[in-house]
């Protein structure tokens, strides 16, 4: 008999007390999540801008990518096989997060290719575009980067920016056969892919076999035509790359903002209902001690 | 080391002995991309002619030509179009690849067409106003202008060197062939 009575007396209390606290710590949570989701949705809105803009500059800059590309594709210029040849691989990301998988993306393409090459015995480097790149690269295959990039993403990138990367690159003195510039191309407003671009060296173009059929190419001309090429293309994975970007920013932070209203839904009832019940306790407490006394 | 890349890259060179060209075996439609990074003014368009100043020299690309890899430099490019009308761009800097199939990519650094440049007003950019920024601005205009000069009077060819200046203003003088001389 003490047992039960002691639980019932137990039991009360503990309900009250769990209550009381709950009220309290339910406001306290509703105010935060309200204010994070006045965040969300403003980066949502301010990523929708930078959206449109990079979206809007990103049409002549693929015609101009793609026209860059077009000797590569048309010559058919591929390194020899077979040879042991350095790779180099660009990844183009930017320094910012809170856009949903964009740089892990880049980051698994850049390890896979790794494995991939090295597993074939050729030498690789890597170089950044994006700290945010150099923060998941550094860990694991720190000793493949070559040269890192900071400050991308804040402004839309120009074609000044694609050209500083290109002579840094050039001036490091890594002499690669072929590369590949890995980027996420945008596909919509939902959807981007990992993709890559191939960058030769001047070496590799002028021994490949089709090259015979273009006329009146001196060594010079040859040098210049690459590095400018290198540049556009560096340039063409950077439009690509933020446009994806600020487009996935978009996406999370509208998903965030959702989630952040159904948070507020469900504990905004909770938080009357707990009241009702607090409420009802009291009227309870009060109405039995009158009748007691 | 350098003087050895360049013995072998002359290679291929001379492996191509000048001959006869072949009968032209690409089509008979000039494919011609014209592009800036922040402008398209002709993607896979037909034209009949276009004329580009070269590192080498100016020269007529027509459908058919001889496929070929140039480098620009700061001058005037003209496009004559199927209908007989041309238009006129100055372009700073870029790249000219014509294809064995008569697709012709021209790649710009900065094009903008003759009637939107003011050559009075490139010429007052070249007076010297002081201050760091302004020298680059100098310098940038300088460019142009002594490109807008050959393109009016024919002056000797301009090497230009490369700059990476932070700019990334519509004048930057980054531009990107680099000329070692």
């Amino acid at each position: 008999m003490f047992a039960r009575t002691s639980a019932l007396v137990f039991l009360p209390q503990c309900g009250q007390v769990r209550n009381m606290a709950t009220l309290k710590d339910i406001t306290i949570r509703l105010k935060s999540i309200k204010n994070i989701q006045k965040i969300t949705k403003s980066m949502k809105m301010v990523a929708a801008a930078k959206y449109a803009r990079a979206e809007r500059q990103l049409k002549p800059a693929r015609v101009y990518g793609n026209g860059a590309g077009a000797l590569y594709e048309k010559a058919e210029i591929k390194a020899p096989e077979g040879v042991a040849n350095k790779h180099l691989l660009i990844g183009v990301s930017s320094d910012r997060g809170l856009c949903g998988a964009v740089h892990s993306n880049v980051a698994k393409a850049i390890k896979a290719k790794i494995a991939n090459l090295t597993g074939e015995g050729k030498e690789v480097m890597v170089v950044n575009v994006g700290d945010k790149l150099r923060n998941i690269l550094q860990r694991t295959h720190g000793s493949y980067l070559l040269l890192s990039c900071k400050e991308v993403g804040r402004k839309p990138p120009t074609f000044t920016d694609a050209s500083i990367v290109a002579t840094e690159l050039l001036n490091m003195g890594y002499e690669f056969d072929q590369g590949a510039v890995i980027y996420n191309r945008f596909r919509s407003v939902i959807s981007y892919k990992t993709d890559e671009k191939p960058i030769f060296s001047i070496d590799t173009v002028a021994n490949s076999e089709n090259m015979g059929i273009y006329d009146d190419i001196d060594a010079d001309v040859l040098r210049n035509y690459q590095e400018f090429a290198l540049v556009n293309t560096i340039y063409f994975g950077l439009k690509e790359s933020t446009t994806s970007e600020q487009s996935a920013r978009m996406t999370a932070m509208d998903s965030a903002s959702k989630n952040a209203s159904e948070m507020i839904d469900k504990l905004t009832l909770t938080f009357n209902r707990t009241r009702q019940a607090v409420i009802t306790k009291e009227l309870i407490e009060i109405i039995s001690g009158a009748a007691a006394l | 080391m350098m003087a050895a890349r360049f013995l072998r890259r002359s290679l291929p060179v001379l492996r191509q002995a000048r001959c006869y060209a072949d009968a032209p075996s690409g089509s008979a439609q000039m494919s011609f991309t014209f592009a800036s990074p922040t402008q398209v003014y002709f993607k896979e368009a037909s034209v009949k002619q276009v004329d580009v100043p070269t590192l080498t020299g100016a020269f007529g690309i027509l459908p058919a030509h001889v496929p070929t890899l140039q480098v620009l430099r700061p001058g005037v490019v003209t496009v004559f179009n199927d209908d007989g009308s041309a238009t006129k761009f100055f372009v700073s800097s870029g790249s000219i690849t014509v294809n064995a199939d008569s697709s012709v990519q021209l790649l710009a650094e900065e094009a903008f067409p003759l009637d939107q440049l003011d050559v009075a007003r490139s010429e007052v950019g070249t007076e010297p106003i002081g201050g760091f920024g302004r020298e680059e601005k100098n310098s940038s205009s300088t460019l142009l202008h002594h490109g807008l000069q050959e393109t009016v009077e024919g002056a000797p060819p301009y090497t230009h060197r490369r700059d990476s200046s932070g700019e990334g203003g519509k004048l930057s003088s980054s531009a990107y062939t680099s000329q070692t001389n």
